[in-house]
């Protein structure tokens, strides 16, 4: 039976195939061939034309169209190669791809025909450690016109794209969310190939043509490596493009593609006013295609169940100071005295007594022995408490992030655990809801906190300590994406996990995100939109620090909400929500 | 204690010692106004001690520390915060002050200064190490200090005894 097409595993858990040079040449000699392709028959632009690009520090380009779809070009005055084509146009924009033959190799030229200004992009395969990785090169030029000097202006790089949010649905039925938080990367939800679940991240360029028309790139590095690039008409919210690269069955996608959206909304820029630069990011060296790219698995070292276990040894519980809360909260010691028991649906049953500010015990329902551990609590509004230890007799080494309201006798936990089936360092979260039994606490029936939409789509910035600070993009119900800010304050890098969000009161929301396949660290914070603070505990397990619990503190600011609540409903083709 | 110039150093210089001599008519320099050539050498031990001071800057702000060393008496002297980047001097804006001991042979020079500190975030969580793989992760912030020279006369000119800021 046909239904949304979830994928077995997300693209941070496939095994993407290491393809070879052979490989991908194979896959590329008929695709050099015929062209891309597409899903409208190629239009007629460029049959019968021939013209020459010029770059400033690159090829020069000299094209003859002979079809629709056949094209000969000459790199730098060499010999003719013919090969296919397609072309599409957007008002005064045109942009044309092909590859080149008996090669890896290919480019993508878009025009502004109005102001004969070209930008090129020249894509290859096997440029990095992963061949399936499309690299790019970008050379800004010109449309050669005889007997006319050259325009002087140029295509630039830019952040005046950062910030904004479309829903775009591709002539070939494709539907994605594509956010642009930063402008060094982007942020991109794929509706219909995977539905929606998990967004992802890639490194993306933004060049400007016009004060409506730009061009954005990205690469699925540490993923597909595939390369997708399109024009986009801000007013009109129409795009041409085409995608290049290998799919998780290593079939080779090569096609454009023409597509209209939706405005999903704007979020704050932090850079100074007048700073539109881009290249926000620059290449650590020089070099062809060179670009800063975050690749977590390259860095963090993964460690096996028995190491696991001997760091859980000695863990770190709230020690030292953190830099990921230096602007947190003083603890409360507001538990010491209190003793209750916290009754989990359909999960454990939490007997405690807080004997001090840093020290409580605690024993399952039923249970002989207390356990001491160290904790400690934030209170992040009047009654609502966060805390959280490690439960040291659990085999994965769990530990309880703790949500109480003592209010409304409502309690949350987010059990974190090691031992995943992907990486023994790298942490899980399960979501428990219940209730706080006690002297003076009459728990209800029924009631329970509940997952909630209110976060999704909004973006918040999380100043930890000077020079430390994130963006949190919730993009969907499951998502946290984190955005790294430059020292400009353009937003740079970008990353993102699973997730999960919980309401506790209005404006007071229980959130996690997990650093799958990024360092596995699980981060789960208290939001508080009114005081625009969290307070939250960190679980990590590194070869370095071993198991440790630390605090989250940080400031707030609203940087937007997008509008995307209504991209996740449950709909099929036979009812709706 | 001797001599001390806390006013216009540039209009002193520039105007010689009698137009500038009353800013501090009530210090021993009147003295010192009647003994012109004694006065002459003490403006040029001013500014052999202003010249360095400049080039210690100098050095500190490129890198050279060994080379900010050897304007020491004792190298191991130079013991800089472990964070500081660069000091930027401010005697052109504001005022310095010298005092010299009786002997003319010792003398301290402070005088405003903007000290700039540089903090390498450690990468002991993701967000950090992230702005480390950006080429970020280093916060700066400037100071308003004042900084202090005690320096001796050496048999090879002016040399640095200790560094320190006075606030």
């Amino acid at each position: 039976m046909a239904g949304t097409p979830y994928p077995q595993e997300q693209y941070n858990r496939i095994a993407w195939t290491k393809l070879s040079d052979a490989q991908i040449l194979a896959a590329l000699r008929p695709a050099a061939s015929v062209g891309p392709t597409g899903a409208v028959p190629p239009a007629s632009i460029f049959a019968g034309k021939s013209f020459r690009i010029v770059t400033d520090d690159g090829p020069v380009l000299s094209y003859s169209f002979a079809s629709v779809d056949q094209l000969s070009v000459r790199e730098n005055g060499g010999a003719a190669q013919s090969c296919g084509y397609r072309a599409l146009k957007l008002d005064e924009i045109t942009l044309l791809t092909h590859l080149l033959p008996g090669t890896a190799r290919g480019y993508a030229v878009v025009i502004d025909n109005h102001a004969r200004l070209a930008t090129v992009f020249e894509l290859w395969f096997g440029g990095y450690d992963d061949k399936r990785e499309v690299m790019r090169a970008i050379y800004y030029g010109y449309v050669d016109q005889p007997g006319t000097s050259a325009p002087t202006g140029r295509h630039v790089t830019t952040n005046r794209m950062e910030g904004k949010a479309f829903h775009w649905t591709q002539d070939n039925g494709i539907e994605t969310l594509e956010f642009y938080p930063t402008a060094a990367y982007s942020h991109f939800v794929e509706l219909t190939r995977t539905g929606g679940e998990l967004g992802f991240c890639g490194p993306s360029d933004y060049i400007r043509m016009s004060e409506e028309a730009y061009i954005y790139t990205r690469t699925e590095c540490e993923f597909s490596g595939i390369f997708t690039l399109y024009v986009v008409n801000l007013n009109r919210i129409e795009q041409i493009g085409f995608r290049l690269g290998f799919d998780k069955d290593d079939k080779l996608e090569y096609y454009m593609f023409r597509g209209v959206g939706e405005w999903l909304g704007q979020l704050a820029q932090f850079e100074k006013f007048g700073d539109v630069k881009g290249d926000v990011v620059p290449p650590e060296k020089p070099g062809k295609g060179a670009r800063r790219v975050y690749r977590p698995m390259k860095t963090w070292k993964t460690m096996t169940r028995a190491q696991v276990a001997e760091a859980a040894r000695r863990p770190q519980v709230f020690e030292g100071e953190s830099q990921m809360a230096h602007n947190g909260e003083l603890p409360s010691d507001k538990l010491v005295g209190k003793a209750f028991t916290l009754r989990y649906d359909a999960g454990p049953v939490m007997e405690y007594r807080f004997d001090a500010s840093d020290k409580l015990r605690w024993r399952r329902e039923g249970g002989t022995n207390w356990i001491t551990a160290r904790y400690r609590a934030w209170e992040s509004a009047p009654g609502v408490f966060i805390f959280g230890h490690l439960l040291e007799d659990e085999p994965n080494h769990d530990c309880h992030s703790v949500v109480i309201d003592l209010d409304h006798a409502l309690v949350t936990c987010f059990n974190g655990f090691l031992n995943t089936p992907y990486i023994a360092n790298e942490a899980g979260a399960r979501t428990l809801f219940g209730v706080i039994e006690g002297e003076g606490l009459v728990p209800p029936k029924f009631r329970r906190h509940e997952r909630t939409d209110e976060l999704l789509g909004r973006a918040l910035t999380w100043n930890y300590a000077p020079g430390l600070t994130s963006m949190h993009l919730y993009s969907t119900p499951r998502t946290v994406s984190w955005i790294i800010f430059t020292d400009a304050n353009a937003g740079g890098m970008e990353w993102s996990g699973s997730g999960d969000f919980v309401k506790i009161r209005d404006q007071l929301y229980f959130a996690y995100w997990l650093e799958e396949a990024c360092n596995g660290t699980l981060g789960t914070i208290l939001i508080n939109m009114r005081t625009m603070h969290d307070a939250g505990i960190g679980y990590h397990c590194d070869e370095e620090r071993g198991l440790s619990l630390g605090p989250i503190g940080a400031h707030s600011r609203h940087a937007g909400k997008f509008d995307i609540t209504r991209f996740y409903d449950i709909e099929t083709g036979r009812s709706r929500a | 204690m001797t001599a001390r110039n806390t006013a216009d150093r540039r209009a002193f210089l520039k105007g010689g010692a009698l137009i500038a001599a009353p800013v501090a008519v009530s210090m021993p320099i009147l003295a010192q106004a009647a003994e012109p050539v004694a006065e002459s050498e003490r403006i040029e031990d001013e500014r052999a001690i202003a010249r360095l001071r400049a080039r210690l800057l100098s050095r500190i702000n490129t890198g050279d520390h060994a080379g900010a060393s050897g304007l020491f008496l004792d190298a191991r002297a130079l013991a800089l915060e472990d964070d500081l980047e660069s000091i930027r001097d401010l005697l052109e804006s504001e005022t310095s002050v010298f005092d010299f001991r009786a002997d003319q042979h010792r003398a301290v020079m402070s005088g405003p200064c903007v000290v700039g500190y540089a903090k390498t975030l450690p990468q002991d969580c993701t967000f950090a190490a992230m702005a480390h793989a950006q080429g970020s992760g280093i916060t700066r912030h400037e100071v308003h200090r004042i900084l202090s020279l005690d320096c001796i006369r050496s048999q090879d000119g002016w040399k640095i005894a200790r560094f320190s800021f006075l606030d």
